[in-house]
């Protein structure tokens, strides 16, 4: 049995499945409060464990998140990708930054890679992102990639707001895609970098 | 460029050893629900075993090894899971193993055990191996010995104690 992570390149960055390497950088965030609203703080067990599984979810699913590297450097910078363990309602595209790496569009820039993927190449129709009402750059991040907070869908726990995520057909063309790829260039671009706020 | 792992396969005389797969997750979610699985981690409910499945495929990614899903041949039936298991909190990587009640008495744990012991000294550098044994797993510690391992001292594993037993080199078998 073998299995092959795509990889995505993006503007500024390159999606690869995660590896032995970044565990440490991994470890770091889901050990600290940042991963707070991703079941953390971790500990040493629980973050290893997790590490696997994340590794494992594309073997058991097909797809699965990915680790955002630096085109040019190769650092790590977070995650992105799909997501759906037993007991989740539907697929979810999920994201998350180290904390000393956010504010540089790098989420968005990355999600907006993985979303594309997933509708274009694995054909799906749908999506959602299961949020903590509390995680407010998360909220901001799934408004700006498009997504509408869904009251019917079904949460994983009741503790979760649903964001649906625009369809396929909502992304081709469309000034909603032209928009997230005009923020991402800004953010690509220094010049044009937005200012006064700090967000993923 | 692509990110890419594998996971080998073995084949005994009743079992295939081969790569936990998502249609194992049924079986697993009821095996960790009974009592028997008390003793090997569980008991665990679907979202518990699911986690199981996804984080040994990972283990294999992340170390070289990991545990096998054993497939019986005469039934096709997946009946149990062996190999080699190294997580945070095990002082060196372990040799376990488990067999589902309903394939139980066959010897399909001994024989599964002995395959991922060879494949374990011969292609993953590990050799002269331990197993972790629940204190009252009178079954597992009847395998390890009758698989030439002895007592070695008592240990701790995650918080629970247990006894850790030594298998011989695998040259040293003849």
């Amino acid at each position: 049995m073998s299995v092959t992570i795509p990889t995505l390149e993006t503007r500024r960055l390159i999606l690869r499945g995660p590896e032995a390497e970044d565990y440490p950088d991994f470890k770091a965030t889901f050990s600290s409060y940042r991963s707070r609203f991703m079941g953390g703080p971790l500990n040493t067990y629980e973050a290893w464990m997790l590490y696997a599984a994340e590794i494992g979810h594309w073997q058991a699913r097909g797809y699965g998140m990915w680790m955002i590297h630096d085109k040019i450097t190769d650092e790590t910078y977070g995650m992105a990708g799909g997501w759906m363990p037993a007991g989740w309602p539907e697929r979810e595209i999920a994201w998350i930054i180290w904390p000393d790496k956010a504010g540089h569009g790098y989420a968005l820039e990355a999600t907006h890679a993985a979303r594309a993927y997933f509708y274009g190449t694995l054909g799906w129709d749908t999506a959602v992102s299961y949020i903590d009402p509390k995680n407010l750059d998360s909220i901001r991040l799934a408004e700006r990639l498009g997504a509408k907070k869904d009251h019917d869908a079904a949460t994983i726990d009741g503790n979760d707001a649903v964001y649906r995520h625009p369809a396929p057909a909502q992304l081709d063309g469309t000034q909603l895609a032209h928009g997230i790829d005009m923020e991402i260039s800004h953010y690509a671009d220094p010049l044009f970098k937005p200012k006064g706020w700090a967000i993923d | 460029m692509t990110t890419t792992f594998s996971i080998p396969s073995v084949e005994t005389d009743r079992l295939f050893l081969r790569a936990p797969h998502a249609d194992d997750l049924p079986r697993m979610t009821a095996f960790f629900e009974t009592e028997r699985s008390h003793m090997v981690g569980g008991p665990k409910d679907e979202i518990g075993s699911w986690d199981s499945l996804v984080r040994r495929l990972g283990h294999w990614a992340l170390r070289g090894y990991g545990l096998w899903h054993l497939t019986e041949k005469a039934s096709g039936d997946f009946v149990g899971w062996a190999g080699m298991i190294y997580g945070p909190g095990w002082h060196e990587p372990e040799l376990g193993w488990t067999v589902m009640a309903d394939a139980e008495g066959k010897g399909l744990a001994h024989e599964a055990a002995l395959a991922a012991r060879k494949y374990a000294a011969q292609h993953q550098g590990l050799n002269g191996v331990m197993s972790y044994i629940a204190h009252a797993n009178d079954r597992s510690r009847a395998l390890a010995t009758r698989l030439g391992a002895t007592f070695e001292r008592d240990g701790e594993l995650l918080g629970k104690s247990c006894q850790i037993w030594r298998h011989p080199r695998v040259e040293e078998l003849a």
